[in-house]
């Protein structure tokens, strides 16, 4: 028999003749919480490579079956864009006087919302396809759901590329707080990623999530300044006054633009809560994976 | 130095047999995991063992095979084993790099390439970018593929795409290797050097194999591990476990699962316990039956303990039956070396083209020879020489 018996996860031995031990057991892995974590992202730092494969797996066959590739990820916030444009000027609806050209605010808010939806749905996405993979061999589902999220970070950098052409016609000479161009981006991501994990562990389960996400982000869209300032009073100006999008949203316009930094506390708030919460659901997801294996089916 | 990879300890694994439970018990554990507590042992309601209490250990150079109805508990030992899922109770200790035959080609995309979906699944197997390098012109080589690497594996066979798949896995080198029913794939040709190089694996790791091939089990297998109802029941040599499945191979005994409203029942009523070297297999069953039921032909097949068809015959049965009938067969001047073999009977109508009832292990008989069959040995040179 064994000699030496170690408890719930991973003991990586130094000496050459002595192999890793793992074992499995009932117990729950946050008894040795130090060790969890340092599992969970050891392994996405060993996994790297698998990671930058799957994510270049996804990437070409996305556009190696379609003639105008990458034409795709421009299109949706051109068309929002033009739809409001066309709805404004026909006046179908009034947007409120905004302080830039509408076209420009428009166009800065469908940027970053879509890649804040795209950030939100990827890992339950990417946790439903690789799921064949990972209910049959042990591979961590965190690789690729990284993978997915990396995706989705490829595709903003791909259209934010569209706001280059719109600055330009519009001659606006972006001020000096675009220096704080990486906290934005980095706030979306990570933003959008935390609670896209926070649904991974009842999204695998229940394919309500899935059904879901489309529906209430399309609703969602409207409680926040995407194509149209914030109003002044009434129901809708409180919600989106503590929507958590607002001041990525607004603040995103602002140093882009007008130069204003109001909205960068805020922003830098919500980016160390959604760091948290990145964190503690991607050690959740760990934790819970045992259960949605066994529940998913064989 | 202590050689156990693979230790099981009363091993236990509850599942649900309602989905909608299921899943509420699924975010119940998963609760109790959260909250660092764990849950409690006690079945609820709708649930079972789908493991219980099992143990066992496995070396390096050992072969552990499973073996067990379907339903057993067998894929879900191996998933236990594997870490993918864990248990309720009891404890699994695995010491060494783990590889599994069981889903080969685990994320090829179809629409990529061969030689871009190897490197795909060599890192999903474990495998490094550099390694995957080095390794893929023999992975290529041994899955005969050189001609077709750059085409997209959408257009590949799926004995291509199985082949590829094998290849990558076993060009790993795994401490622990767990199979799913994939030894062997692809064509005769292509099985015979499939499960040359898999031995060359088998005897460097410690094997968990699980087949419903008995061949293959009593080929390649050191101990047998036989499983009912999520529970060990039994261990030892390949054969005699062997022999105990073939033996609850089906409940029916005696008797035959009927296809079709031709055939209402079969039932054994007699037969030989022994034959001898040439000699006679009588057996005799009953058969209720509807009016007309045209049954025209029987196929009888003779398997010995490591499941292979021994030998098969086939009877033309003539008259027209009527609804109770007595059905007799005689095989005649049967040569089978020493043992213990079992019958398959299969009834047809319409010509030999509908299968009516069939019945696998109808009974088991022995076979003995006087005479055992031997060769020697006649060294090439003293022939020429003379």
């Amino acid at each position: 028999m064994s000699t030496s018996v170690q408890s719930t996860t991973q003991t990586t031995s130094s000496a050459a003749n002595q192999l890793p031990e793992v074992v499995y057991s009932p117990e729950s892995p946050l008894a040795k919480p130090g060790k969890l974590v340092g599992d969970v992202f050891g392994d996405l730092w060993r996994y790297r490579e698998l990671i930058w494969i799957l994510f270049l797996r996804d990437l070409k066959a996305q556009f190696r079956q379609s003639y105008l590739g990458y034409v795709w990820l421009f299109l949706p916030p051109v068309m929002t864009t033009a739809i409001w444009l066309f709805l404004n000027a026909q006046q179908v609806i009034a947007v409120e006087e905004t302080q830039i050209p509408y076209p420009v605010f428009v166009i800065i808010g469908t940027v970053v919302w879509q890649t804040f939806v795209k950030l939100l749905q990827s890992p339950v996405v990417s946790f439903a396809q690789g799921k064949p993979v990972f209910m049959k061999l042990n591979v961590p589902a965190e690789a690729f759901i990284a993978a997915g999220t990396a995706r989705a970070v490829f595709e903003f950098l791909i259209y934010s590329i569209v706001l280059v052409p719109v600055f330009l016609t519009y001659q606006i000479m972006p001020p000096w707080t675009i220096v704080f161009i990486p906290l934005i981006v980095v706030t979306l991501m990570v933003t959008g990623t935390a609670l896209g994990l926070m649904l991974v562990p009842i999204g695998s389960l229940y394919t309500d999530v899935q059904q879901a996400i489309p529906v209430i982000m399309g609703f969602l869209m409207y409680l926040s300044p995407v194509v149209f300032p914030p109003p002044r009073s009434g129901i809708a100006s409180v919600v989106i006054a503590w929507n958590p999008m607002t001041p990525i949203l607004m603040g995103t316009r602002d140093i882009l633009t007008s130069g204003d930094t109001q909205h960068l506390m805020p922003m830098a708030a919500i980016l160390v809560a959604a760091s948290i919460i990145c964190v503690l659901s991607t050690v959740a997801i760990r934790i819970v994976m045992p259960h949605l294996v066994a529940r998913m089916g064989m | 130095m202590n050689n156990n990879l693979i230790v099981a300890d009363r091993v236990s694994k509850k599942f649900c047999r309602n989905l909608r439970k299921s899943l509420w018990y699924g975010i119940q554990d998963s609760y109790f995991d959260l909250c660092g507590r764990t849950a409690k042992e006690a079945l609820r309601k709708d649930e079972f063992w789908a493991n219980e209490e099992v143990s066992f250990s496995v070396q390096r150079g050992q072969c552990v095979g499973l073996i067990g109805h379907n339903g057993a508990g067998k894929t879900t030992l191996l998933k236990l084993l594997n870490g993918l899922i864990k248990p309720d109770k009891g404890k699994v200790q695995i010491s060494g790099r783990v590889g599994a035959m069981i889903a080969l080609g685990a994320g090829f995309n179809p629409i990529l390439t061969g030689r871009e979906n190897v490197f795909v699944n060599a890192s999903i197997l474990g495998l490094s970018q550099k390694e995957t390098r080095k390794l893929f012109d023999s992975i290529v080589e041994f899955a005969e593929m050189s001609e077709f690497i750059d085409s997209p594996v959408r257009t590949y066979s799926s004995g291509m795409m199985v082949r590829l798949g094998f290849a990558v896995a076993t060009s790993l080198k795994p401490d622990i290797l767990l199979i799913d029913e994939v030894l062997a794939v692809g064509d005769a040709r292509f099985k015979a050097k499939s499960l040359v190089r898999i031995s060359e694996l088998l005897s460097r790791s410690a094997v968990v194999l699980v087949s419903h091939s008995m061949a293959t089990v009593a080929q390649i297998c050191d101990e047998v591990l036989f499983m009912e109802k999520g529970r060990l029941v039994s261990r030892g040599a390949p054969t005699s476990q062997i022999e105990r499945y073939l033996c609850v191979a089906e409940d029916s005994v005696g008797t035959a699962d009927v296809y079709g409203d031709e055939i209402l029942g079969v039932e054994l009523i007699d037969y030989s316990r022994d034959v001898h070297q040439g000699g006679e297999l009588r057996f005799s069953v009953s058969l209720r039956s509807s009016e007309v039921n045209g049954l025209d032909s029987a196929i009888i097949g003779i398997v010995d303990q490591a499941g292979s068809q021994a030998a098969q015959t086939h009877v033309d049965i003539q008259e027209n039956l009527r609804s109770e009938q007595r059905l007799s067969f005689v095989v005649n001047h049967l040569c089978l070396s020493t043992g213990r073999y079992s019958v398959n009977l299969n009834l047809y109508s319409n010509g030999g083209k509908k299968l009516c009832a069939k019945s696998i292990n109808l009974f088991s008989f022995n076979a003995t020879t006087r005479k055992h069959l031997y060769a020697t040995y006649c060294p090439v040179g003293r022939v020429a020489s003379e």
